[in-house]
């Protein structure tokens, strides 16, 4: 009898690792990855290779069998979905300073330990067991809801989970707030170098605030190539990430040569942003 | 006025060939339409007519056919803190033209490689540079006094670094016009990038090969006045709007010059802004110092800009001619020397001064450049006018190890020759032993000098020679004597001012009506 119930069990997990298995979603911040975990079964490939992958983070439960077999849960909790207002957040991003943070902490294996497990924002941590409303950790859905009240400048939040098998994870991210004005972030173009035969390029940035926003390009002897403009909530112009697309054609007609350009993000008639292009055909 | 037009059309249809050829295809950059000198920036980005200046010749390579001696030029700027420019060229005439070799280099670092996680644009954590580079060789002669005419092979090169298969390198022809109507007149046409890109293009590892965008420049300098000079060009590209460029330069002193200019760039097929410029210019002797502003009106936070530059140009003497034995007697007309006349290219149809020029320089009693100017309003320093003096009645004198004079080097070329004109007591130092070889001789010196050395005895002064020259002028008698021996015949019913610095052109007027050069041409 012993022996037939595990082996619904294994077939079970092997059936629930075959949706989720995705490694923690590292940070996306522009290489650095801030995910750390104590336990080697964790996977760190990050990469959304998978169909089935969502920008959550979750750990690999492959060992979920082998754990009840073996009767121990060396799996560490998974830490994902780590999001304010709703927005996935990497390094480097600004967030509004009464943003709601929201992440998934979970552990399949064991419970989380929710006195070991905490929030801690410029090295001051409140664990989970200690959250007060509106700030809530639902163990079931492993869902964290925390009002960020952060002032203007750089902040380093750390989420910590232990769980009862004393298994641990964190992670790591280094956001800005800015009410100064509109300010732009993680300001890239992809592929680097572009080539306008393969199809249009994506140029991404990330806004503290809604704002006006003027792309110019320029190429090497500073002579103004492309211009656009997103008006303030709109795609280009938005609190958050953004992404437009180019199709490497400038507005004198031509598809842009090979060589330097160089893409300004203007708000106001400032510079918040820029990125250098290379253009290789 | 003696215009070729059939030389002159000539030229202009085999640039209109060009541009025609080159108009189908063109996409890569050419580097060098940034601006080569933060002179010709200041006034505009002008450059297609700056005759004989040393940073121009590498926009339109007929401005080198004037240019006075060795030169070297450099520049720097720092484009919205992204890409940097680095120019350096050497240009010098000769007997065939003038030949100039020059090197543009731009650079930036920081292109991030970037991948796509959980949807989002994101950096590796990678980056890579740009380089791109040109390599000008220049030639420019004067094929008329009034005409010149120039050529620039460039060599591109261009890549990414570590970016695999992403260097490209190409070459490509600029031609160049020079037309000098008036004095104070300079016409330019410049044809940047003028091979068909059947013919010059840009080979990529990759495979692609781009053409080279042609760029026509029309330009013009107009000198108004002896320290204003007026520049403008007109830029036309395929796919672009005229583009107009324009620049004031006004020499407040001679070693200051304050410049400001409007620069007009395409920002579309159909449309174009006017950023602004401006800029000063600092001489001391050969060595000149430009610094340009360029104000973006886009991003005026962001792109506007510093150019410098540094030039050396050693503006040589002229060489001076070799001696003639001066006739014993009034040559009979078989034995007069036969008179052939030597013109320059900056000395056109008109000049005040140009048949004493001509004149003398057909006996080779003065010379030109070897680019066949005269730089007629050049001013002329103490050591060359002592040189040339001495020269004419003693021909070559060898160095002798000594110097009269503190300030006189024994081994600089000119200092026998100060020495001799010393002995003769043509001309005397200051004071404080002191001859200051490189000073301009003023319009009073170089007078008194030059009556010394034809024996023209100082006048009891009677009246004033002229109104601005008083009784008491320590030079008031060789002047009034030399305007009685009519040396000084170009100066009737004007000032004499008498310390304005003389020219060259002067210095040919004076000799020409001496006695010791009227004997040599057989006039009495």
């Amino acid at each position: 009898m012993l022996g037939i119930l595990l082996l619904i069990g294994t077939a079970i997990a092997a059936l629930i690792s075959t949706h989720y298995t995705i490694a923690p979603q590292a940070a996306t911040s522009g290489g650095s990855r801030s995910y750390s975990s104590n336990n080697s079964n964790l996977s760190s490939s990050g990469q959304a290779s998978s169909a089935k992958m969502t920008s959550a983070n979750y750990i690999n439960i492959s060992g979920f069998a082998g754990s009840l077999l073996s009767g121990t849960d060396s799996t560490p909790p998974s830490i994902g979905n780590f999001k304010v207002d709703g927005e996935p957040v990497v390094d480097n991003d600004y967030v509004k300073s009464d943003g709601l943070l929201t992440a998934t902490i979970l552990d399949l294996d064991s419970a989380i330990s929710q006195e070991s497990s905490s929030i801690s924002i410029d090295g001051t941590a409140t664990a989970l067991s200690a959250l007060v409303s509106p700030n809530s950790y639902d163990a079931l859905s492993g869902t964290l809801t925390y009002q960020l009240n952060l002032s203007d400048g750089e902040h380093t939040m750390i989420l910590s989970a232990r769980d009862t098998s004393n298994n641990s994870a964190s992670l790591t991210r280094i956001v800005k707030v800015d009410s100064s004005g509109a300010k732009a972030a993680n300001a890239f173009i992809y592929p680097n170098p572009y080539n306008p035969s393969n199809g249009n390029a994506r140029i991404a940035y990330q806004l503290n605030q809604d704002a006006d926003i003027t792309l110019y390009l320029f190429n090497e002897i500073n002579q103004l190539v492309w211009k656009r403009t997103y008006p303030s909530g709109s795609n280009g112009g938005s609190s958050g990430y953004n992404e437009i697309e180019w199709n490497g054609t400038t507005d004198f007609g031509q598809v842009a040569g090979n060589g330097a350009y160089f893409l300004r993000i203007v708000s106001g008639g400032k510079q918040i942003g820029r990125i250098k292009i290379a253009i290789l055909r | 006025m003696n215009i070729n037009y059939k030389h002159l059309s000539f030229t202009f249809c085999i640039l209109s060939f060009a541009l025609v050829c080159s108009i189908a295809h063109a996409t890569a950059l050419d580097p060098t339409r940034v601006g080569i000198g933060a002179r010709s920036i200041a006034l505009g980005r002008t450059s297609a007519a700056f005759d004989g200046d040393i940073s121009a010749l590498f926009v339109n390579p007929a401005n080198a056919a004037d240019l006075p001696g060795l030169g070297f030029d450099s520049m720097y700027t720092n484009l919205s803190e992204d890409i940097n420019y680095s120019f350096i060229g050497v240009a010098r005439p000769y007997d065939l033209g003038t030949f100039g070799l020059a090197y543009l280099g731009a650079g930036s670092s920081g292109f991030q490689a970037t991948t796509i996680e959980s949807g989002r644009v994101v950096g590796t954590g990678q980056s890579f540079d740009y380089t791109s580079s040109v390599l000008n060789f220049i030639y420019g002669k004067n094929i008329r006094p009034d005409l010149a005419v120039g050529a620039n092979l460039k060599m591109f090169n261009k890549g990414f670094g570590w970016v695999s298969n992403s260097s490209g390198a190409g070459y490509d022809l600029d031609l160049g016009l020079i037309w000098r109507p008036k004095k104070e007149l300079t016409v330019g046409l410049a044809q940047q990038n003028t091979l068909p890109a059947s013919i010059a293009r840009i080979k990529w590892g990759t495979g692609l090969e781009e053409g080279i965008p042609f760029n026509t420049k029309l330009g013009l300098t107009y000198l108004p006045r002896e320290n204003i000079l007026l520049a403008a060009d007109l830029d036309y590209s395929a796919n672009s709007p005229l583009a107009l460029h324009g620049g004031v330069e006004w020499q407040v002193l001679k070693w200051l010059a304050i410049r400001a200019g409007l620069d007009q760039q395409a920002t579309s097929a159909s449309a174009a802004i006017t950023n602004y410029c401006a800029g000063v210019g600092f001489n001391y002797q050969d060595m000149h110092f430009d610094y340009a502003y360029y104000y973006d009106t886009i991003l005026a936070e962001t792109n506007s800009a510093h150019y410098f530059s540094l030039a050396y140009l050693f503006c040589e003497p002229a060489p001076l001619p070799k001696p003639v034995p001066v006739p014993e007697a009034s040559p009979t007309p078989e034995a007069m020397p036969q008179l052939k006349l030597k013109s320059f290219s900056d000395v056109p149809w008109g000049y005040w001064a140009k048949g004493p020029i001509e004149e003398l320089a057909g006996l080779n009693i003065i010379t030109g450049y070897p680019n066949g100017t005269f730089k007629p309003d050049k001013t002329i320093t103490r050591a060359e006018l002592t040189t040339l003096l001495v020269k004419l009645k003693l021909g070559d004198l060898k160095l002798t190890g000594i110097s009269l004079f503190q300030d006189v080097n024994p081994g600089y070329w000119a200092a026998p020759y100060i020495d001799k004109a010393v002995e003769y007591e043509w001309v005397t130092g200051y004071p404080d032993n002191t001859f200051q070889a490189r000073k301009n001789v003023s319009r009073a010196e170089g007078i008194s000098i030059m009556a010394r050395f034809d024996n023209i005895q100082e006048a009891l002064v009677e009246e004033q020679p002229f109104s601005d020259v008083r009784f008491d002028f320590w030079a008031a008698g060789y002047i009034s004597a030399a305007e009685q021996a009519g040396l000084l015949d170009y100066l009737k019913g004007r000032l004499f001012e008498p310390g304005k610095p003389l020219t060259r052109a002067e210095v040919a007027e004076m000799l020409y009506h001496t006695k010791f050069v009227k004997a040599r041409l057989g006039k009495r």
